[in-house]
């Protein structure tokens, strides 16, 4: 299997602290990750450096063997790496629909010109976004939702709405940071059973942030552990939980 | 739906040329006199001015105070055009009009790249300064190019705007805006304004559409400065100060941010409240405009904050489903 993303020797400081030290890790095609390590393990900074939020002190960043490392967050995205965040960031005020089509506008190809005469363009533009974002709607069971303003939904939904507006450009790698938070049990069924189901049906490979160990355990088949800005230990979850340094960075001495 | 909305363009549309028809009629009739149509025409230009500001402030979320300079730009530049072609053809406005929003477009290029990277209290700081030294240079624009006429006013321009120029460009620029904001380039402006990170992580680049907003925006202004400086034929710095950026900040906020259909009322009103009220008014008590005016804007804020239209629209301007 070839790998999708590798990161080598990762590090960033922000001043004095180092968020993340000597981070190296690669994840293969079709693999389904998780990332856990304690509060301030560095975790999200990862993401965000993946995802060109942040610019990294050193190291590389590598998609499908190419450098990504300094590039902006929306070329990055344009390459096939789609992100969720820790606290929802949906656009509150357009609605449902529009908070999908958005995302596939990069693949646009009207400019201004045609955008404003209703050009042939644009009318083919629109169509496309309009039919793609439905299909991830419906198969996300948000098509009822569409005019809705996205603060409107509930939490649940508007997580749904989240990842179906990552994956309507079809990435490679679909990053989900902490998807599970503020879910009820039975939720969190239901988005353990979303993440097998988009991970088969777009192919996709995943890393994902989790606290909750029942999502870690239930659905990723490999983790990596972090702790004060360093991978600790990876491999097998049922490995990783009998990882006496694993249980340490979690409970102390 | 889209059967229904397209009526309701028709509709529109229709009432739009019977509106004009009229009011060019009562004109040519006399009946209006120069006075009221040079009100009618104003409020036709702070629509235009204004519709720009929306974009930029009410769509893009780029909270800008320096309007009034790119007014100001594109109404030295038609002016200067239209004097130095001479005469009084409509051929000359159409190209000072052109000017001045393409100068107007360009200085807001070069300015936006550099200061656009400022979210909002910043970024209205830094167009109040950009806005401070454009009037600074008019103050003194007869040093370098004497028909400008520096502090003491540029005069001699011919009077070629009226209702007949004003209608249907104040028509097309809501037509124009309405193409903009319902689009992808539309959903990623707005998207900008929302959430500048999410935008990025979804492929949007948020430095590229707050450009485009900022630029198409003051091309509006300056067109609507290309009209004004042919409506009143004379133009003076004081005209383009900051507290003129403050008065379409107005009526876009009074209208609703994001809301075409409030901007076009809320100009038209704002316009049409401030001469209306010198007229109601006896001589005496004219200096209380001033104090009527902003109280009604304090009141109508505590009562409707989110503006007259508060985000919706007139159906014809709706997008289609």
């Amino acid at each position: 299997m070839s790998v999708v993303l590798e990161t080598r020797s990762l590090t960033k400081s922000f001043g004095g602290l180092v968020a993340v030290h000597d981070f190296t890790m690669s994840i293969a095609e079709h693999e389904l990750v998780g990332l856990i390590g304690p509060n301030g393990a560095g975790k999200t900074t990862v993401f965000n450096l993946i995802t060109g939020m942040y610019v990294p002190s050193a190291g590389e960043i590598l998609l499908n063997g190419r450098g990504i490392g300094g590039m902006k967050p929306h070329r990055i995205y344009q390459r096939g790496i789609a992100r969720t965040f820790q606290n929802i960031r949906l656009f509150k005020e357009l609605s449902v629909l529009d908070n999908v089509r958005v995302a596939h506008h990069h693949r646009g190809e009207a400019g201004l010109a045609s955008t404003i005469l209703r050009g042939p363009r644009f009318r083919r533009d629109e169509q496309q976004a309009t039919e793609r974002a439905m299909e991830l709607l419906a198969m996300l069971g948000l098509e009822g939702r569409r005019d809705e303003l996205a603060r409107n939904l509930p939490y649940g939904e508007q997580r749904r709405v989240e990842i179906a507006r990552a994956l309507v450009s079809e990435p490679k790698l679909l990053l989900l940071d902490e998807p599970a938070a503020g879910m009820n049990p039975f939720e969190v069924g239901n988005l353990m059973e979303l993440i097998r189901f988009v991970k088969q049906r777009f192919k996709l490979t995943v890393l994902l942030i989790e606290h909750q160990m029942k999502v870690v355990m239930g659905v990723c088949e490999r983790v990596i552990v972090m702790d004060f800005g360093e991978v600790i230990a990876q491999g097998a979850p049922e490995a990783i939980r009998q990882d006496p340094k694993v249980i340490e960075a979690y409970l102390g001495k | 739906m889209s059967a229904k909305q397209g009526r309701a363009g028709v509709i529109a549309l229709l009432t739009a040329l019977v509106a004009f028809t009229a009011v060019e009629a009562l004109i040519l009739a006399g009946a209006l006199n120069l006075y009221w149509q040079q009100i009618i025409c104003l409020a036709g230009i702070v629509t235009i001015s204004a519709l720009g500001l929306n974009l930029i402030y009410g769509y893009t979320g780029q909270f800008s105070l320096g309007h009034a300079a790119f007014y100001g730009i594109g109404a030295y530049t038609a002016a200067l055009v239209t004097r130095s072609i001479g005469g009084r053809s409509p051929v000359g406005l159409l190209l000072g009009l052109a000017a001045g929003a393409l100068l107007a477009g360009l200085t807001a290029l070069l300015i936006g790249l550099p200061i656009l990277r400022l979210k909002s209290d910043y970024l209205g700081i830094a167009t109040l300064g950009f806005g401070i030294i454009v009037k600074v240079l008019l103050d003194n624009s007869d040093a370098v190019i004497p028909a400008m006429g520096g502090s003491r006013g540029m005069s001699a321009i011919p009077k070629l705007t009226s209702f007949v120029w004003v209608f249907p460009l104040a028509l097309l620029a809501v037509v124009v805006l309405r193409n903009i904001v319902y689009s992808g380039i539309g959903r990623a402006l707005k998207s900008v304004r929302e959430d500048e990170l999410a935008a990025e992580a979804v492929g949007i680049d948020s430095t590229r559409y707050k450009t485009l907003g900022f630029v198409i925006g003051c091309m509006f202004a300056g067109v609507a400065g290309g009209l004004y400086a042919h409506l009143f034929t004379f133009l003076h710095p004081s005209n383009f100060d900051f507290l003129k950026s403050i008065d379409v900040l107005l009526v876009v906020v009074l209208g609703g941010l994001g809301s075409i259909s409030g901007t076009i009322v809320a100009a038209v009103a704002w316009t049409f409240l401030l001469e209306g009220l010198r007229i109601v008014l006896p001589p005496a008590v004219q200096d209380w405009r001033w104090v009527i005016y902003p109280l009604l804007l304090i009141i109508f804020m505590l009562v409707r904050p989110g503006g007259i239209f508060a985000g919706t629209e007139f159906r014809f301007l709706r997008p289609r489903k």
